[in-house]
Parts: C-alpha cells; structure tokens; sequence
C-alpha cells in the first residue's frame, strides 16, 4: 500500500528528559522519524520537553514544541495545531502512554486525529498485564505462570500457591521502575506494595521466577499488510533475572541452534501478527537452557533501546521503516538504504559479532547498591563490532571508560580464593571480571557455569581471553603471539603490562610484520549485495574494506562515548551539528563513537562512521587509514578532550583551540598563569596529593574548602569540607584511583552561579547568552535550574563576566567552543573554570537564541571570522522569553544513592520551560520535571542548624499561604520560636505520625531537607531522602530549588492556562 | 565462480587447468539415495522423489499424517503411477537441471496423471524443463536463510531459506502451461509456479527451511489440502 493520502500534519511525541530506562535512543529514532516524515512532504509538529536533542532542532520539524510531556499540554498543543495524526510509538513509553491516555478517554476521536501505527487495541493488549496474558493463551503462546493483582494480600495468596521465588513487574513503568525478585514473604510485601505504588495503573504481575533461563530477544517489524520480518535476534549473556538493559547482549545469538532460533523466531511473528503491530516491536522470550520449553516474557509494542542497538548492530534502520510504515507504506516498497537496490522487506545478516555492555552510574553513587535484577540501573550503554566474540568484549570494555582496558580488574588482586568465589554468587556490574579472576585462580567452566547459570560457551570465551593472558605472561612475546592477542582484541598497552615488553618495542614489531588493523563493513546482507554504506569496524584479519577514495579533505569528529551522569546526549547533539557544519563547508566527514543509542552512530550522519572504542591505539589505527587533515575534540565532551594529547603525538593536527591552550585551561598551575595574565581573581587554593598537604592547605584558606580532582568531568570525586575529617575520607577516596594528576583544594565561596558558552575565533567573542544559575555555588552546575536570560545579574557584573569572558578567550586563544563558570558574590566576579569545548548548556541555548551555535563555531574553526557574519560580537541580543533548564534525576532506579545535590553531579536529563516570563517559564520547567505544584497541603521541613535562620522566610511564606508545616525537633522548634505555627515530629521513624507513615500515606507534598555533612546511609536525613524518592514525593535539600518551587507555587496560572510556545517562532 | 582450497599453489597452472575442467555430471545421482525407503504411517500415501532430498521434508510430510515412500532419483514414472499414491513430491537436489534427463522424462509422464504434486528447488525446476520451460545460471546464487519472496496472488512476503545456483526464466515459461506464483523480491526472478489446469505447484525455495524461517511450512498444508480435494 502506498503512502496514505489522508495524513497531512503529524504530531510526534518524544520521550523527555534522559532518565535511566529512557535515553538516548528515543531521540535517534525520533530525529529518522521527523526526517522521514519531512521527506515525505508532511508537516511535523513535535513535542519534546528535553532541549539536549537533536529531534528538538529547527530543521528537524515544521512546529517545535519544548514543553512538558504531560496530557494536558499535548492537548493544548492539539488543539493550536490540529494535526490529523499522531505518532505514538518512537517516544519511548512516555510518548506511547500519554498518546494512549489520550486515546482511551475519547479525546483523539472527538478531535478527529488518527493515531498512527498500532491500534490502541494492539498496544492495550500488548501492555496491559492481563490483556497480554489472555491474548497468548488464545493464540497458545507459552507465558510464565503469573497472575496480575491490584492488592497485596491477592498477590502473596498467589505467590505461596506457585512457590518463591516470585519476580514482581509494575504495569506500565518503564526500565521495569519498582519491579524485583522476592525470595522471602518478607521481600515479597516490600517490593509488591512499591510496585503498586509506581504503576500508572496501580496493578502489578507476580511471576513465576526462571532465572537461570536464557534470555533471548527479537526484533520485529510488521506492516499493515501483515509482512513480518525479523530485523535480528539477541541473546543477553547474564541469564533471566537481570534487566535486558543491564544484561551484556551479543547479536546474533549465540547459543542457539536453528531449532531454537526459528521456534523463538515463528513465535514472536506469530504474536506481533496477533497483535496487529504496525511498525516496530521487540518480543523477550525466556528459554529453559537444557529443553525447548520457552515463555514469552513480554512484548514492547514501539520502537525501543533494543531496537536502537538492533539497528546499529545490522545497519537496518528500524525506526526510519517505522515510521514509513506508519504512513501507509508496506516493507516491499521501502528500499534499504545499505544496499539501495534491496528492500527493506528482508533480514539481515550478520558477519560479524556485536556485543553491548550497559554503564552504570555506581562511580557516582558510593553507597548505591550494584546489585542487578529487574530493576535497570545503567544510564547508557557501549557497542562493539568485532569478528569474534572476545576481541568484541575487550572492544565493549575499553569503551567503558571506567580506567579498565582488559579482564582484570586490579582491585580483585587482594581478594582471597574464598572471597572471589563468594564474589562469584553476586550479580553485579563487576560479574565478568569476577567470573575471570576465577577462572585465573583454577575454577573449571563447569563450576562457573553451576553458580552463575551463564551458558558455557561465554565463560569458555572469558576462558580464552584468561589463557592468552596467560600465555602472554609466560612466553616470549614473538611476532605470532601479538598476531593472535591482536585478534583477540588485546590493545598494545595490555600487552605491554603483561608481557614488559614497552609499547614502542611492541608497535615497533606490529609495524614491520604488518600486523595493522583492517576495517570492515557493515552492511547488512553479509556481502551478498554491493553495499554503499561507509559504517566500518576494525579487525585483524586481511583485506581492508574502508578504502572508499575521496578528494575531499577529511575531517575526524571525535564522539563522547556512552550516556554517563556528567557527559550525556548534549555532547551528541553538538558532535551531530559538527558534522553537518563541516559537509556544508565541502569536508568529509569521520566520526568516530561507541554509543548505540545515539543519531551520531547512525550511518546517515557523517560520510563515514567508524564504531570503535575512543583510545589512543582504537583512534590511531582509524587515523592510520583515513590520513585525515585534522581532528575536532571540542565537540565530544571530556572523552574527546582526553585523546587531544594522542592525537596531536599521531601528527593529527587539532583544528580549532590548541592542545597547549587546551592545557593551560585545565592545568590547575598553568590556568593559574593564566588568570594572573588577565588579571582576574579566583577563590584561593592550590594543589595536592597527600591528606597531609591537604589538610595544609585547607587550614590555610579557612573552611568549608572544595576538593576535586583535575581532568574530570561532571565534578566527580568533588566535594566540599568542612574540616580535617572531611578532608581525609576525600583525599582516601580520591586516590582509591590512581591519580595522573594532583587534587584541587579551593577556598569554597558562596556566591551566585554564572555560567557562558561564547565562540571565539582569536579577535572576537560572541556570547550567545549569560546564565544564571538558582542554587548557589556548591551545587554542580550541571543539577542546578539554569535560567537564560538572567534575572538578578546588574548591568556592573554582567559586564565584567563578559569582559572576562574575553580577555579569557584571547588569553587562551580559544578558536571555536570555551565554557566558563563564574561565581558573583556582592559584585565581585571570580572564575571557577574554564572548559575549552562545548558544553552541556550548547542545545539549550542554541534553541532559545536561535543562534546556530555550533555552527558558527565550526565555521570559525575552519578561519572564518565572527565579524564578517550575520550574527555580531559581544552579547547575542537577549531574547523575549524565559527559558529554565532543569535538571531530572534517576534516583528512584538506584537503590541506596544518596540524592542531596553537591558539587558532584547526579542529574541523568533534562527539561526545558519556555515562556515570556519567568514565572511561567518555572511553573512548566518543574511540570516538566515530574513535580507536581501543590497550592495547598502538607510541607515537612528537616534542615541543619546553620540553614535554620535561611529556611525561616520560606517557611514563613508557605504557612501564609496556608500551607501545614510538620518539621523534625530541631527545626521545628526553630521555627516556633519565630511564630510559626508547626507540627513537631517527636519520633522520626515511630508511631502513627512518623514519617515514613505520613510519606507513604500520600500526606506530605513535599520535603525541604538540607544534608549534615557526611554520605553514610545510616543518617536520618539519607534515609528520609531515600523514602521521598521511593514516594515519589519531592525533595529538595538545597533551599535555592525550594525557593524556586515557591514562585512556582505563587504562579496564579494553572498548567492549561499557560500559552505552549513554538520555539521555531522565537 | 569456481574455486579450490589449496595449502600449496606452486603448481598454480595445473590447478586453475582443473578448476576449469572440472565437472560434475551425475551429482544428483551421487546424492541420491539408492533404496526405496518409507517413513511414517500417516493417512496419505506419498511418493518422494530423492533428488537430494532434505530430511526434513519427509518430517513434514510425516507430521502431517502422511505415509512417506521415498525412491531414488532414477525411478520410473511407471513405478510410482503404479503405486496408488496420493501425492507426489518432487525433492530438492544440487547441480545444473538440465543434467537430470531420466529424471525430466519421467516428470513428463507423472505431469499427465492427476496426481497432485508439489516441487520444492531442483524439482521445481525439473518440473518446469519438463512442461518446456528452460532454466539458466543465476550471477549470483540464492543462497541464506532470509530472502524475500512475494506471492503474487496476496501481495504478502515470506522469508525463505534459498540454495539455488539456477533459475527458471520466465520468458520461457508457457502462460497456457504455467503462471507465476512467487517472485524473489529483490531480483524479481521466479520463486514459483502453479500449473494451470493441474494440480501441481513448485517453489523454488525450501518451505521446510532447517536451517531457515517455517513462515512457508504452510505449503505442506496446500499440498495435503490438494490431496484431500481430490479424495
């Protein structure tokens, strides 16, 4: 069926903020949706509260619309646009369920707008626990024994009937939310009763637990004329019981004969046919390992991260066809890109293997508990491509990140072999090392395989990375062992660690043998058709497939790895517009990432796109082919920043700001220099490595000071101290890790927060905008509400900031992208830092100012200069709106992390709120954030005794306004010493008015708690944190975000009452 | 493209001389299996021409309440209209279908019967040299478990598991004798036929799949469903 002619406007919805669970991938399949549809000659409007996406550009939609991702305001986006469809089903879950709530309640149909795709009939019957259950039974789909119950008391009956362990899944949360195993009745209430608590629907599913099954996954598409194909399969090697995306996955399975793959295979078409899927799908089957017995586990009726990683595992790119199919296309008239002669009507194959391992935040969260189950964790993820499973997994791992570039992780040196084996019973991030570090101290395969249940091929495979080392570590390195620990994915510096052998002695060897990397395509039909698409990975094996001539000059943009706390999709967003800056300018372009969830990594973007880790030898071995004119590492956040150095020691030229330049601003000394140039001040402080010298320094300036460690980003490791103790559990903290460089102890100063991105190109700056931040100093800047354009700045100090801002630039000879951090403290301006690149404020500010930020400074890089282009120098003109950026945590995914906000960043997305005035813009800014705004109610105040005299007028202002005050003893005698009337808490955690009690009833709106110093878990005020977050109740621990909620609260206009803007009109 | 493996090409002439010779002129014959063999006690009786045939062909005739008797490649044609079966199969196999002559004239024989019967790769190749269609070398052969083909008829698309090196041409085909059933989506070449005032229809890809997608093992249910029509 061709396109259908009746479809003129549609509307898609996006998936939000970033947040554990949701990433991402919905904006890599949001942006092939828009860009399809526009092709397509529809008009698209989009909503999207997250301003760090590419989806949310100007090119990307006719009508752009930042605004919170709630039912009312898509409806008031409906009703000023009039689209006459809707596209559901590539804004993750957020978009499926608003585009279903919409639907069930009659609205769609009264509006006269289709919803495209999938019926809501189909997606009930796929999402909706029971619905789903009674549709496999009738087409005899093998389902686990489980039963939905609304109560708990239904739930236990039926748990004691099938037998413990029972797993517990929530209906409609997304990244299983509140989800888990019980073992014990008493496990059992606990989970059960948070699981109702968090489901839209307040249902949940008591299950049958398998773990130990093989967990298997399917992606499938369906077209409205009932063409099914599956797109590939994937086999998680951590069996059931851990989240798919926590799970390490391989594409294509790997254990599975063709029996059990065509029979899981058969099975998922035959329940998206009898679901009536049109577009995308992914079916999860559980399979018992030693029969043919399998159960389906569940089905996701929309486009997902699996179908993001499947995408950039096979070349296929499911959304794009998704989205074609929404609009009438069948897959027999789409053509497939990679090949351009072949349909899309087919299945890929795969000659080659792909592995994905999850990040997890649990670097930034101390005391959070790294046990997997149900429950995701992991803010992103990496992929590799490699001829065999192992080189793939020593790929996966560099791209990590996490300072570990092999199977050994050095802190499991010092365990005993009883301790290792006692490790090996926990499923934990650490699992694989652990599962090495047995194998390395003489447990067979066997025994492995009896405690974890992992199938035996992988550990076997873990085995022959381990026997290499072995090897490695025992023979004389010749030139046919560095070929075989090459093909096994062994990078020079592992094998120089274990063998001693120098780096250079080893590369020199590599050189003359010609043992080089080769790269290989990915093109979807394993060499059976001629394929045009330049999306590569690199082996060891002969023949080199990225020979594709060019006599354009070549441009590498380095990518910023995977979703992290700290470096997130803005940096994807600023890599994307890099690359589509330099093709404008006549460049071709290469980029280089690992991260499958993002549009940089698909195939379209750059002229080439190269899926390797983002290390010295991984970007040398590309650089070695490509030969390319230079290197732009200001755009992929630290992850780049870091391979400057390699890659100006390759010959590289960096274009854009200079390596030593680079330097200086990072450098604690030379920046110093540097200030002293330019004569601008910065709080006190100096450098260490030793608590002794710390704790010299920190007595010098006087306390609180701020510690951090150099080169990070995000403000890991950064904390402030409040005296000697403090300083002594941070500087052990820090140096758990080696340092390469010293610590930074500063005098720490409360002040204001400033923050500018500004694009240099060495005679003139133009600031796109000044922002202020609400949460003093202190508070990362990147977990603060971030205002533009600011509203308490005076004409004085704005000026100074942006006359620093230049003086800095020239100083530094930035050419392109500089961040910097400024502390106001009464009219006085002091630096906190520079970055020289693109920030994490670049999208949102780009799309307030309309400024093509990136753009230009890409523009300005290749020496194009600021004043011959229409845009001006010094401050962009400051536009007529508000927009507020805020930040959006995970916290409810990570059990035991500690959410008072620090100088360490713990955000995982963001929001924007754009209105004309400020209030407005902060009303939206938290609807979009998922606080609800309470006009009356219930507040409970707990705060340290010296925020007690600060806390006083906002308290007083809530009770004013009649708002019930309860606060803990202290606090609350505090305040009715100073007249306000409040309900003291005698004991916090007993009786009937403890607060566990009033939170959980639903009493309290919400929580002003500031933390006493200090991270053990086992303070009250932690633990009252923890359980707001399990409420999913508000709670804010600096009283800058509740003085901000307070306006929110002043705001006489309701969420309906306030006009949704279309960014593309500012 | 012919090929050789070889650990020594010092004698590079010779070996390329003998790639080039190289013949294969009674594959089917080698493949074949040379006893008459039955499998399974279902309702239907069928005969199962070996050209080389999958096993699992026979399984799934047998799980479909079939009596399956399978006979070497050169059987006569006499033999099996003798036999009383219900249903004829006509097996897959390897090499070029113009090699098989006795097997081609023995197809012409159990065309003229009303038997029903169904071809799967070289027999439904054979089947189409035999009713005067002819066949030719494809560049680059079918080979792998997902390929597209359309069925004329619904429009819909099933991916196939497909090993064929040759094909039937369609501009040789009689319209009076044959239609097009199936097409190979990506390159448009004949995936089926149904022949025309017959109960007969072949495919040229494998509805048993092993290895390979089962969405055309409902094929099997067409041809027992012919079967029972007729009975």
């Amino acid at each position: 069926m061709p396109k259908n002619k009746q479809i003129k406007k549609v509307l898609v919805i996006g998936s939000g903020p970033i947040i554990i669970g949701q990433a991402a991938e919905f904006d890599y399949a949001g942006t092939q949706a828009c860009v399809e549809l526009k092709k397509e000659g529809l008009e698209v409007v989009l909503v999207n509260s997250n301003p760090a996406t590419i989806m949310t550009d100007k090119n990307m939609a006719d009508k752009i619309y930042i605004e919170p991702l709630t039912v009312k305001t898509v409806k008031k986006i409906i009703e000023k646009e009039n689209p006459d469809s809707i596209l559901p089903n590539l804004g993750g879950q957020t978009g499926l369920n608003i585009a279903m709530e919409l639907a069930e309640s009659g609205y769609l149909e009264e509006k006269k707008v289709k919803l495209l795709g999938t019926s809501p009939e189909g997606i009930k019957n796929a999402e909706d626990r029971q619905a789903f259950k009674d549709m496999m039974e009738s087409i005899n789909e093998p389902c686990i024994a489980s039963k939905v119950v609304t109560d708990l008391q239904s739930g236990l009956n039926f748990a004691r009937e099938i037998g413990l362990p029972v797993i517990i899944r929530p209906a409609y949360t997304l990244g299983g939310t509140g989800g888990g195993i019980a073992y014990t009745e008493a496990q059992f209430n606990e989970i059960c009763e948070s699981g109702l608590r968090l489901s839209r629907v307040h249902q949940v599913l008591v299950e049958k637990c398998i773990s130990g099954w093989k967990e298997v996954e399917y992606e499938v598409i369906r077209d409205s004329k009932g063409n099914c194909i599956t797109v590939c399969n994937m086999e998680n090697i951590d069996p059931v019981g851990v989240h798919t995306g926590d799970s390490i996955v391989v594409a294509p399975s790997q254990t599975l004969a063709d029996k059990e793959y065509q029979m899981l295979r058969s099975s998922a078409i035959k329940i998206i046919s009898a679901l009536k899927i049109e577009g995308g799908c992914n079916v999860q089957f559980a399979l018992n390992p030693n029969s043919f017995e399998y159960a389906v586990i569940e089905v996701n009726p929309r486009v997902s991260r699996s179908s993001a990683l499947a995408s950039k595992a096979t070349g296929y790119p499911i959304a794009k066809v998704a989205a074609k199919i929404a609009i009438g296309y069948t897959l027999d008239e789409i053509k497939n890109a990679v090949t351009g002669k072949t349909y899309a009507c087919f299945e890929p194959v795969l000659d080659y293997v792909v592995l994905k391992i999850p990040k997890w935040p649990f670097s930034k969260f101390l005391t959070a508990d790294r046990d997997l189950g149900t429950q995701m964790k992991a803010t992103g993820e990496v992929m590799a491509i490699a001829p065999t499973l192992e080189a793939g997994l020593m790929k996966a791992i560099r791209s990590l990140e996490e300072n570990i570039d092999s199977l050994i992780l050095p802190k499991l040196n010092s365990y005993s072999k009883e301790e290792i084996r006692e490790e090996l019973k926990k499923v934990n991030n650490e699992r694989i090392w652990v599962i090495a570090e047995n194998l390395r101290r003489g447990m067979t395969i066997d025994q492995i395989h009896e405690i974890t249940k992992i199938d035996k091929f992988f550990i076997s495979k873990i085995n022959n990375l381990v026997n290499i080392e072995n090897e490695l570590q025992s023979s004389k390195l010749d030139v046919n062992l560095i070929k075989k620990a090459k093909k096994y994915g062994y990078t020079d510096k592992v094998i120089s660690n274990l063998t001693k052998v120098s780096l250079e002695e080893i590369k020199k060897i590599r050189e003359e043998n010609k043992i080089l990397a080769n790269f290989k395509m990915v093109d979807t039909c394993a060499a059976e058709f001629e394929a045009k698409t330049p999306y590569y990975y690199s082996s060891y094996d002969d023949d080199n497939e990225a020979d594709r001539k060019t006599d354009k000059k070549k441009v590498v943009v380095l990518g910023s790895g995977p979703i992290r706390i700290g470096q997130g999709i803005e940096f994807d967003y600023c890599s994307v517009h890099a690359v589509w800056a330099l093709k404008r300018k006549g460049f071709e372009t290469i980029i280089i990432n690992n991260n499958p969830e993002t549009v940089s990594t698909d195939f379209d973007i750059a002229d080439k796109l190269y899926f390797e880790p983002l290390t010295p030898e991984d970007v040398e071995n590309i650089i070695n082919v490509e030969k390319p004119y230079g290197a732009i590492v200001q755009f992929g956040g630290q992850t780049a920043i870091k391979l400057t150095r390699a890659l100006k020691d390759m010959g590289v030229k960096i274009l854009g700001t200079s390596e030593e330049n680079m330097d200086r601003a990072e450098d604690r000394e030379l920046f110093d220099q540097v200030l002293n140039n330019c004569n601008i001040t910065r709080p006190q402080g100096g450098t260490v490595y030793t608590v002794t010298e710390a704790k010299e320094i920190a007595n010098k300036l006087g306390y609180p000071v701020l510690v951090r460690p150099s080169y990070v980003l995000g403000g890991q490791g950064m904390a402030i101290a409040y005296d000697d103790i403090d300083i002594e559990k941070l500087i052990q903290e820090i140096n758990k890790i080696a340092q390469e460089h010293p610590i930074l102890v500063d005098k720490y100063i409360m002040g204001k927060e400033i923050e500018v991105d500004a694009i240099c190109d060495g005679e003139d700056v133009l600031i796109p905008g000044i922002m202020e931040l609400l949460e003093r100093t202190g508070v990362h800047s990147g977990d603060s509400i971030s205002v533009y354009p600011t509203q308490n700045v005076n004409k004085e100090s704005a000026d100074k900031i942006v006359e620093y801002t230049k003086l800095l630039a020239k100083e530094l000879n930035v050419i392109g992208m500089m961040n910097i951090q400024f502390i106001l403290q009464n009219n006085e301006v002091y630096i906190i830092e520079v970055n020289p690149r693109s920030s994490r404020t670049v999208p949102y500010i780009s799309k307030v100012t309309n400024l093509p930020v990136i753009d230009i400074a890409t523009r300005v890089i290749f020496g194009e200069k600021l004043k011959d282009m229409e845009y001006g120098t010094g401050v962009y003109k400051r536009s007529e709106y508000v927009a507020i950026k805020m930040p959006v945590f995970s916290f409810e995914k990570i059990k035991n992390a500690d959410t008072s906000l620090g100088p360490e960043m713990k955000s995982t997305g963001e929001v924007l709120g754009v209105a004309k005035d400020f209030t407005d813009a902060i009303v939206k800014a938290f609807i979009a954030s998922g606080v609800s705004i309470p006009k009356e109610g219930n507040i409970l105040i707990t705060v340290r005794d010296k925020d007690k005299e600060e806390v006083l007028p906002l308290a007083k202002k809530l009770f004013n306004r009649g708002f019930k005050i309860y606060a803990t003893k202290g606090t609350a005698n505090f305040l009715k010493q100073n007249g306000i009337e409040t309900y003291m808490l005698e004991k916090i955690w007993e009786g009937a008015e403890s607060i566990p009690n009033l939170v959980e009833s639903g009493k309290i709106n919400f929580i002003i708690n500031t933390p006493t110093k200090g991270k053990e878990s086992s303070r009250d005020g932690f633990k009252i944190r923890r359980l707001a977050v399990e409420c999913k109740i508000p709670c804010f621990t600096s009283l800058d975000t509740a003085n901000a909620l307070y306006e929110a609260i002043e705001d006489t206009k309701s969420e309906e009452e306030i006009d949704v803007v279309d960014i593309t009109e500012v | 493209m012919r090929g050789k493996l070889v650990s020594d090409i010092s004698n590079l002439q010779e070996i390329i001389k003998e790639i080039k010779e190289y013949t294969f002129p009674n594959v089917v014959g080698e493949v074949s299996n040379r006893h008459i063999r039955e499998f399974g006690e279902g309702r239907h009786k069928i005969a199962l021409i070996d050209f080389g045939c999958k096993e699992n062909i026979i399984r799934s005739l047998v799980n479909r309440d079939c009596t399956v008797t399978v006979f070497p490649q050169d059987i006569s044609a006499e033999t099996i209209l003798e036999g009383n079966f219900d249903g004829i199969l006509l097996s897959n196999g390897p090499g070029d279908p113009e090699d098989c002559k006795i097997a081609i004239d023995n197809i012409k024989k159990l065309y003229k019967s009303d038997i029903p019967i169904m071809g799967i790769c070289l027999g439904h190749q054979l089947m189409a040299l035999a009713t005067g269609a002819t066949t030719a070398k494809l560049k680059y052969g079918h080979r792998g478990p997902n390929h597209p083909v359309k069925e004329l008829k619904t429009g819909k698309i099933c991916i196939t598991s497909q090993n064929h090196g040759y094909y039937v041409k369609e501009d040789s085909i009689n319209k009076d004798i044959a239609e097009v059933s199936y097409i190979n989506v990506n390159d448009g070449t004949i995936e089926g036929l149904n022949y025309k005032g017959k109960n007969i229809f072949t495919v040229q890809f494998h509805p048993e799949a092993c290895p390979g997608p089962q969405d055309c093992a409902y094929l099997f249910d067409e041809f027992l469903a012919r079967i029972e029509d007729r009975t």
